[in-house]
């Protein structure tokens, strides 16, 4: 029986340790072994210059709360629920336990360091307090439809944040080490995990103190006219880097979503503000657009075409369609002009008539090798590009293949045709720079541990020659001279520049009293560094391009001028300030002598 | 055996052999017995050699063998635990290390966001207006060669090369920066 007894002991010790071998090695390596997360860092986004446009803060603390712990919910939520910024009666639903189970509630997330250390203090039961990482902005709203934001697991949702996400997220790591009965690791027992590989800074190509400037002067003209948003871009036609992508209204990506429930109308309006409108909405340029026809025609029918001159009647009847100029221009009589002329006084109906001797199948070419049928590649999420028909193409309207000449003459002077302002830019930039189309593009370095990727310019194509170009350049100094675009006019620079008022396409044909007011210039005319682009959609009241949108680039330029060091080249010009001022001057003296005399 | 006894001192301890063979009786009077039996106890040291010398060579070896191979593990032993506590040192100091590299680390990433915060431009701006500054004239100002009076651009004169800043330092066109006042 004794035998038998130690036959049974040593079966039992044999199915212990050979059967159930595998079973009770696991479960001892599970209670002296553990596996620690390491959270890798996401990389930050920088300006040109290196300063800090996003990182991560790791100084925030999340609450967390384990309900069946907690013995008095009613008076735990009243204890925490003014340092954590809740209701109450929300915050005691989320500690009062819903099953046996419910050991876990997050109560808030990425709570300021201070708020957290007082909760700690508070030494509640059943409330926890752990380390926590969130996204920080710490510039508030100053580019934020570009950087975008993350969620709070820290996953990119917009802009460069969510576009940028796999070079910006990194590797999180793992520690294997045998702890002690406070589980703490013991010294020395670490077995090979792997490290955190944090993610890849990203270096844009913004400009701190432009983005500011462009934040500013957009956000004033927007809240001065009314207008439902603008748009603001700095390119730099040499390269096609973007030094600065303004919207405006704009929000902080800190708290991109406020607190609370939203209603659907809220809830629209914060996607709309979320929006970089300058890569995502398209838009009809307007007159801005002539500069286009114009390169397209002097590119296709040579230089010689300077010496053209068209009659700009008030209105010009094609068919049952009627071209008009524009309404302060209706009772002008603008003459005869040739190209230049018709940029600079911004002639719809001597712009339609180059349009139409060029052609539909050549002007649609130029639309194309000026990029707008193509999205700009930018780097920057939503692209949107011009769904502008070839016509080769079947069109269902006019039944046949081909533009029909209405809509040869409207598109010629901006209207019927769309396009992104970021696009807008990137073809005035090829004018500036001797007819190249750069690819415009946001991020200027890509930076791993210590090394720095430089992403290289790219060219996309040429457009038209240098002396097209330049050309087109020197009319657009003639614009900007005597023409629309005076009020881009800064003290010591050559400028050149183009307006654009166009009415907004709704559904039922043009909108009344909707209108997008825009400027393109380029400063220094004589070497442009910089193309600046402003868009004000529906300004309420005055709509030109001249009275609402130049006036920003003119803003924008002198900041920038001086912040870049740009040489001027232009000593003799005057700034359109001065001209204002001394206009007004006069005025008063005129009203001041009148009043004397009577 | 007593009489054997009797004469020890001068006996050298290889005369066990001689021990064991046969001598002449000896006759010895009573009291000198008695001293010889008091001084019994001083002859025991002498039995003690006669013992151990029965131990053959090759168990004595192996007893130092032993006793050597005890005090070599022993020696392992101290060194291997002398060794064992110093990487327990050196893991204690690489924890601690770690833990104030971690620390300083978490202290930098920290005084980068307080310095990106700090550097914020709408701070600044609000900071420069609390401070009651004001914006500049953004415009550039332009020396006459002749007339050393600054004049801003709208003033008509100047080449366009050479001009100075508000701090009055004149520049040539390489050093754009003195040219601009904001």
């Amino acid at each position: 029986m004794i035998a038998g007894l130690y036959f049974l002991l040593a079966g039992r010790l044999v199915y212990l340790q050979a059967a159930r071998h595998a079973y009770f090695q696991k479960e001892a390596e599970n209670y002296r072994v553990s596996h620690h997360l390491l959270p890798a860092m996401r990389g930050q986004i920088l300006d040109r210059n290196g300063n800090v446009l996003a990182m991560d803060d790791t100084s925030a603390w999340a609450i967390y709360a384990d309900p069946l712990e907690v013995g008095d919910a009613a008076g735990t939520a009243q204890a925490l629920a003014p340092l954590l910024g809740l209701d109450p009666a929300r915050l005691q639903a989320l500690l009062t336990p819903r099953s046996s189970k419910n050991h876990y509630a997050s109560l808030k997330r990425h709570v300021d360091d201070a708020i957290g250390r007082r909760v700690k203090a508070l030494n509640l039961q059943g409330i926890g307090v752990i380390p926590d990482t969130r996204r920080l902005y710490p510039n508030g709203p100053l580019a934020a439809q570009v950087l975008g934001f993350t969620n709070s697991d820290g996953d990119g949702i917009e802009g460069v944040e969510r576009s940028q996400d796999d070079q910006l997220r990194g590797q999180d790591g793992l520690v294997v080490a045998e702890v002690d009965r406070k589980g703490r690791f013991i010294p020395g027992t670490e077995r090979p995990g792997h490290t955190p590989q944090n993610g890849r800074d990203l270096v844009l190509t913004l400009d701190k103190t432009l983005q500011n400037v462009a934040d500013t002067e957009l956000a004033r003209a927007v809240r001065d006219h009314h207008a439902r948003n603008g748009v603001a871009i700095v390119l730099d036609p040499r390269t096609g880097e973007i030094l600065a992508l303004s919207n405006a209204p704009g929000y902080d990506p800190n708290a991109p979503r406020p607190a609370g429930r939203l209603d659907a109308a809220r809830a629209a309006a914060l996607e709309a503000r979320r929006r970089d409108h300058a890569v995502a909405d398209l838009y009809e340029p307007g007159s801005t657009l002539k500069t286009i026809t114009a390169s397209a025609v002097l590119q296709e029918q040579g230089l010689g075409m300077m010496d053209k001159y068209v009659y700009c009647s008030p209105t010009l009847q094609i068919g049952r369609h009627a071209i008009h100029e524009a309404a302060d221009a209706l009772t002008k009589n603008l003459g005869s002009q040739n190209l230049r002329g018709v940029l600079r006084v911004s002639s719809n109906v001597g712009m339609a008539q180059f349009g139409l001797g060029l052609g539909a199948d050549r002007l649609y070419k130029y639309e194309q090798k000026f990029g707008f049928l193509d999205k700009p590649g930018s780097g920057l999420p939503g692209e949107q590009k011009s769904w502008l028909q070839s016509p080769d193409e079947f069109n269902r309207f006019t039944e046949s293949t081909g533009w029909a000449k209405i809509q040869l003459a409207n598109i010629s002077f901006g209207q019927g045709i769309s396009v992104t302002p970021l696009q807008l830019a990137a073809a005035y930039a090829a004018i500036a720079n001797g007819g190249t189309l750069m690819r415009p593009h946001i991020l200027h370095a890509v930076r791993d541990s210590d090394r720095e990727t430089p992403v290289a310019p790219e060219p996309v194509r040429r457009v038209v020659t240098p002396e097209v170009a330049a050309k087109v350049r020197s009319m657009l100094g003639t614009v900007v001279q005597g023409g629309t675009g005076q009020p881009a006019q800064i003290a010591g620079y050559s400028v050149g520049g183009k307006t654009g008022s166009a009415q907004v396409a709704g559904a039922h044909g043009y909108e009344s009293g909707h209108f997008v007011a825009s400027f393109v210039g380029l400063y220094p005319l004589s070497h442009p560094r910089l193309v600046i682009m402003c868009a004000v959609f529906e300004p309420q009241g005055i709509h030109w391009g001249a009275s609402v949108a130049a006036p920003v680039v003119h803003n924008i330029a002198k900041a920038a001028m001086l912040a870049l060091h740009v040489p001027p080249d232009a000593p003799e010009e005057v700034d359109w300030d001065d001209h204002l001022k001394e206009r007004y001057r006069s005025q008063w003296d005129a009203r001041h002598r009148m009043a004397r005399r009577t | 055996m007593l009489e054997t006894r009797m004469s020890p001192v001068s006996t050298p301890p290889r005369s066990v052999s001689r021990a064991a063979a046969p001598r002449p009786a000896l006759t010895v009077p009573s009291h000198t017995r008695e001293s010889a039996a008091r001084a019994l106890p001083s002859a025991r040291p002498v039995e003690r050699r006669t013992g151990r010398s029965r131990m053959p060579r090759s168990e004595a070896r192996l007893l130092a063998f032993a006793i050597a191979g005890t005090a070599l593990m022993c020696a392992v032993l101290v060194v291997y635990l002398a060794a064992y506590a110093h990487v327990s040192q050196l893991g204690l100091e690489q924890t601690r290390a770690r833990a104030q590299l971690r620390q300083a680390r978490q202290e930098n990433e920290l005084l980068q966001a307080q310095r990106a915060l700090l550097q914020s431009p709408a701070r600044i701006i609000a900071a420069a207006q609390k401070l009651g500054m004001t914006t500049g004239a953004q415009r550039v100002t332009y020396i006459d060669a002749r007339d050393t009076a600054a004049r801003t651009a709208d003033g008509g004169s100047g080449d366009g090369q050479n001009f100075q800043g508000t701090n009055g330092g004149t520049s040539a066109d390489g050093d754009a920066a003195a040219a601009f006042h904001h």
